[in-house]
């Protein structure tokens, strides 16, 4: 046990796996001798041989592509894409292919692959280092997607990923891969998917937040106290499938509750969780369900900390949904 | 039932095909009858690619397109396997999800077809790029289970993928990656083109000299049986010797209609008998009714069946709409 970030804490669950299982596998852009862009793959390439920490050519279609073809032959494939908005030329891949392999063979054939990609803003990115693609995936049925937000989570939760035999979506929030230290056990463990955790227990408004804003919502729980307003934070972890139970039964205690999201509005991923909160626990609701999210345009680069749905944007809402 | 055991066998090949075209009349008619979803044919291009599935060994892969039904023919599904999905009744080894063409077998090493042009060719390289992986004795370990053993043919021994597209599908992305990665990893595979070839070749734009920019060897022949079966051949042997991949392409004449052709041919050097023939081709048609008959007898896959296959395990996502359709079954 020690204090890692969230880059080590993947890296070791990549360690583990590739050691406790040979058809596992790491490819992408960068990621052998350099280490990935962000270093998360750093020092994999050494000790397993660019047999299983490989190096492709720029072409995201045809990492998923040959992954897909490598996860039916057997193999565990973990292809990396630099960042989740150079996704899309391989969306046709994951959308079309990978998420319906399984289906449309009847079961015969599977794609256990995991693609892991650095997700989110705050980075100074812009428009093509900051996007939040999850609902696009969540849309499309085959698919799990996980959006750890600590290192602990990311270890875990990444290594029943790999182990499980579906295929994931694993967006890692760049803004916390070096900004958040905990403690990590240094052996192998597994964080069920599918399951949400309570981070912060609350009487007024439930809060549902993941990856990096998790730590806005927090931010904000912390501020409206101070105005005697007790919120209760719930991290999905897994955005599919969602652990609706969970949130569903904090709602029934609350009566209030606000999704955060940096995707934009439309059709984003708040929601979906919205929906389903009325579906469940419509008698229980005090006030109108409420997103905080990314606005409805691309994502900008100078006004970035006013696009996303920081501290400052959350407290007004916390503020008008607890007061209705 | 054909069994390619002598693969230089002419009539054999001729029957394989021959049972592939009697199919796909038969399911052309049904496709226009609105009695099945569709059915992308194989018309002209029987021959070229029943000759390159003969070529192929048991342990070795093929990734066909949707066309290429007469490839699984050949590697042994039987008519009334193919017909029960075309139908989509409850003995489609799909379970009712795949379109027609897209027949998959694991055990007999047939990869799902895509409908998305060209795709398949970059899972196709990832297979081949795998077993690559998976042969070469450095990469061996003993922590290997019992599953994975059983789903990967003996070690050591190289396996080689067959993947079948038409001279369209180069035009699309995909076949341009993976032909790239083919040649970037030196991938144990044939891509075969099967081109239109009613038309003289524009030098400009043949498939095969797409090849050089990859750096990968690339050959051509005519659509002629035997000569397919041996350009397929010797680039699986070459795929199998560590020299990488190929990229065969193969020129189709629509007229005459090759197999037709080869009836002929085969008549005037007697190597079939008109009448035998007849009683031949009369006995397919009636197994393709006898299964077609049966295959309409049988019941849909049942409506929760809907949710089977989406994940390795029943997930929560399906809970309350499976169990809503499934209080309906019966109901429309």
């Amino acid at each position: 046990m020690s204090q890692k970030n969230m880059v080590k804490a993947i890296n070791e669950a990549l360690r583990h796996e590739m050691q406790k299982d040979d058809r596992v596998v790491i490819l992408g852009e960068d990621v052998g001798k350099v280490g990935g862009v962000f270093r998360v793959t750093e020092g994999l390439w050494d000790e397993f041989g660019d047999s299983r920490v490989i190096d492709t050519p720029l072409n995201e279609g045809g990492i998923i592509g040959t992954a897909i073809g490598m996860a039916a032959y057997g193999m565990k494939p973990v292809p990396e894409i630099q960042f989740s908005d150079f996704i899309f030329p391989a969306f046709d891949q994951i959308v079309s292919e990978a998420a319906k392999y399984r289906y449309r063979s009847g079961g015969e054939y599977s794609c256990p692959m995991v693609i892991r990609t650095p997700v989110g803003g705050g980075i100074k990115g812009g428009a093509y280092h900051s996007q939040s693609p999850e609902s696009l995936f969540i849309h499309t049925a085959g698919l799990k997607v996980i959006c750890p937000s600590n290192p602990y989570d990311a270890k875990g939760l990444l290594a029943s990923a790999i182990q499980g035999e579906d295929p994931v979506l694993f967006f890692e929030p760049k803004r916390v891969y070096r900004a958040v230290k905990m403690e990590v056990p240094d052996d192998a463990y597994t964080i069920e998917l599918g399951v949400g955790k309570v981070v912060r227990e609350g009487e007024h408004v439930t809060v549902v937040a993941w990856g990096a804003m998790l730590y806005e919502a927090i931010a904000a729980a912390e501020q409206v106290a101070a105005q005697g307003i007790s919120v209760e934070i719930i991290d999905p972890r897994t955005l599919w499938p969602l652990d609706i139970d969970l949130i569903a039964k904090s709602v029934e205690k609350t009566g209030r509750i606000v999704v955060v999201h940096e995707a934009p509005k439309a059709c984003g991923f708040g929601a979906e969780i919205l929906q389903l909160v009325c579906e469940k626990s419509f008698l229980h609701l005090q006030a109108p369900p409420a997103r905080v999210t990314g606005f409805d345009t691309p994502f900008p680069y100078t006004r970035e900390n006013d696009y996303l749905p920081l501290a400052h944007r959350i407290v007004p809402q916390l503020v008008e949904t607890a007061r209705y | 039932m054909v069994h390619t055991t002598n693969a230089n066998d002419l009539v054999a090949l001729y029957r394989h095909a021959l049972r592939a075209r009697l199919l796909d009349d038969r399911l052309t008619v049904l496709s226009r009858a609105g009695r099945i979803g569709y059915h992308p044919d194989a018309q002209f291009a029987e021959l070229v690619i029943v000759a390159a599935a003969a070529a192929l060994a048991p342990t070795d892969w093929l990734f066909p397109t949707a066309r290429d039904h007469a490839a699984a023919l050949v590697r042994g599904v039987s008519f009334g396997e193919y017909v029960d999905h075309v139908v989509g009744n409850v003995d489609d080894k799909t379970a009712g999800h795949g379109t027609p063409g897209t027949y998959s077998s694991r055990a007999l090493r047939i990869a799902p077809p895509s409908t998305q042009v060209s795709q398949h060719l970059t899972h196709a390289t990832g297979l081949a790029w795998a077993a690559m992986l998976r042969a070469k004795p450095e990469q061996l370990s003993a922590s290997v289970s019992p599953r994975v053993l059983s789903s990967v043919s003996p070690r050591g021994e190289q396996e080689a993928v067959l993947a079948f597209f038409s001279e369209t599908a180069a035009d699309a992305g995909d076949f341009h990656s993976a032909v790239n990665f083919a040649g970037v990893i030196n991938a144990p595979i044939v891509f075969l083109c099967k081109t239109d070839g009613s038309e003289a070749p524009a030098p400009d734009v043949e498939v095969k000299d797409k090849a050089i920019a990859y750096g990968i060897h690339a050959e051509e022949c005519a659509g002629h049986a035997l000569e397919v079966f041996e350009h397929v051949s010797a680039a699986l042997d070459r795929a199998r010797r560590g020299e990488g991949p190929t990229l065969l392409e193969v020129r189709i004449a629509t007229s005459p209609n090759p197999l037709e052709q080869l009836y002929r041919q085969l008549l005037q050097e007697g190597s079939i008998d008109e009448l035998e023939d007849f009683a031949w081709r009369r006995d397919q048609m009636v197994e393709i009714d006898a299964a077609l008959t049966a295959a309409f007898q049988k019941e849909a896959p049942s409506v929760g069946s809907i949710f089977d296959h989406v994940f390795e395990r029943a997930s929560s996502v399906h809970a309350s709409d499976r169990e809503a359709v499934t209080h309906l079954e019966g109901s429309r």
